[in-house]
């Protein structure tokens, strides 16, 4: 069995229940035998019992409306919680502000080019031919081409040429003849024979004119 | 042993109303802890009317401070917190002397036996309690406070740590030392 010195320092925790279960055990087995370390522990009960009715219980009426008065005599702002952002909020906000921001770049690049190269590369083929063919531009809005319906031989694709002459690269009039009734209402131009290897190229030729009109749409397959 | 309720949701709502500036938050949350409040301060001043002024500057003190309260811990133990620092700071400037002033004067004075004497039973309690307070008084503010806390408002030996910012270690030894000065000062209550 334990010493009383040994318990004594263990009474008062014991009878505040603040003891570990073993100690616990340890005490009670003690105090069952121990007639003097049990009176102790009836001692301190008895003295709690006295401070609890000592003390003079303070009068309470009206108290928290007295405090709320005198808050609002203060005149004080509200308490709203501060908010101070932990160090991985801050730098997980920054990743996600970049991300964010990367995001929105790379769509606004992919937007971009898909509505800008189409654009882009018909400008640069209209361009090229211009280049290679300046007669072309000259006979695309004519007062008048008076053009009687002729056959003309096969032409490339995005080439034009007023010679008549079939053009490199031609891989053979597989198109088809095509009869065109004044293909513009308003210039009066009569272009009977439309010819290209190439189905998405339209090759108009006048050869009275010394003409031909070479037609590529602004969208190819 | 009384224990508050920690925490719960209810309060939880309560206090996030009176951090949004609801007084009538605030007021349920001084209603629900002015008793407790009232008592840790008493526990150290060891003056009633000190301990409801002390309790009232440590509600508004909490009201000011409550945007820097973080759940963390408990709200009450926070509370008490402000309430003992306050009333330590209350002591030191006061120093050490109780002084009955006022109404405190008159209570006290209540509780000494009337020459008339309505009981014997009443005689008996009204001496008993003036021991005990004289008892009390002797014992310096740290010990007071601490079998105070632990016996009236029944504050775990963490709370007491928590409130009078000392290790446990601290409050087990001077709740001991306590018991047995008061034990020594009040020899006769073992035989009654």
């Amino acid at each position: 069995m334990a010493r009383c010195e040994d318990i004594e320092l263990l009474l008062g925790p014991f009878e505040d229940g603040e003891l570990e279960p073993h100690e616990m055990q340890e005490v009670a087995r003690h105090t069952a035998v121990c007639a003097a370390c049990d009176g102790v522990l009836a001692n301190y009960r008895k003295m709690a019992v006295a401070l609890r009715g000592s003390l003079p219980i303070p009068k309470l009426e009206g108290f928290a409306s007295g405090v709320m008065a005198r808050i609002e005599s203060m005149h004080l702002p509200a308490p709203m919680p501060e908010i101070k952002p932990r160090w991985y909020e801050t730098v997980s906000g920054w990743f996600a502000n970049t991300i964010m921001m990367g995001g929105l770049a790379a769509a606004v690049a992919v937007v971009t080019a898909m509505v800008v190269t189409p654009e882009l590369s018909n400008w640069l083929r209209v361009r090229q031919v211009h280049a290679q063919h300046p007669e072309v531009v000259a006979a695309i809005n004519p007062p008048t081409i008076a053009s009687k319906p002729q056959a003309v031989p096969p032409q490339s694709d995005s080439v034009a040429n007023n010679s008549g002459e079939p053009a490199q690269g031609s891989i053979g009039d597989n198109s088809g003849d095509q009869s065109l009734a004044s293909a513009d209402g308003d210039s009066g131009t009569e272009i009977s024979q439309i010819k290209s290897d190439n189905p998405s190229v339209v090759v108009w030729t006048a050869p009275e004119n010394k003409t031909t009109v070479v037609w590529v749409p602004d969208q190819q397959p | 042993m009384s224990k508050e309720p920690r925490h719960d949701a209810d309060e939880t709502e309560i206090l996030r109303r009176a951090k949004a500036g609801d007084s009538r938050a605030f007021s349920l949350l001084v209603e629900r802890y002015q008793r407790r409040v009232v008592g840790v301060a008493q526990a150290v001043v060891h003056n009633p009317d000190d301990a409801v002024e002390l309790a009232q500057e440590t509600f508004v003190r909490a009201y000011e401070n409550l945007g820097k309260f973080e759940s963390r811990s408990s709200f009450s133990t926070w509370l008490y917190r402000i309430a003992a620092n306050l009333a330590i700071d209350f002591r030191r400037r006061e120093g050490r002397h109780t002084v009955l002033r006022g109404e405190e004067a008159e209570n006290e004075l209540d509780r000494l036996p009337s020459p008339q004497g309505n009981s014997f039973q009443e005689t008996a309690r009204g001496e008993l309690n003036k021991r005990i307070h004289d008892a009390l008084a002797e014992l310096t503010t740290e010990h007071r406070a601490v079998i105070l806390l632990r016996e009236v408002e029944g504050l775990s030996y963490d709370e007491i740590s928590e409130v009078l910012q000392c290790p446990r270690g601290t409050v087990m030894s001077r709740l001991h030392y306590a018991r047995n000065r008061l034990k020594t000062i009040l020899k006769d209550l073992e035989t009654e």
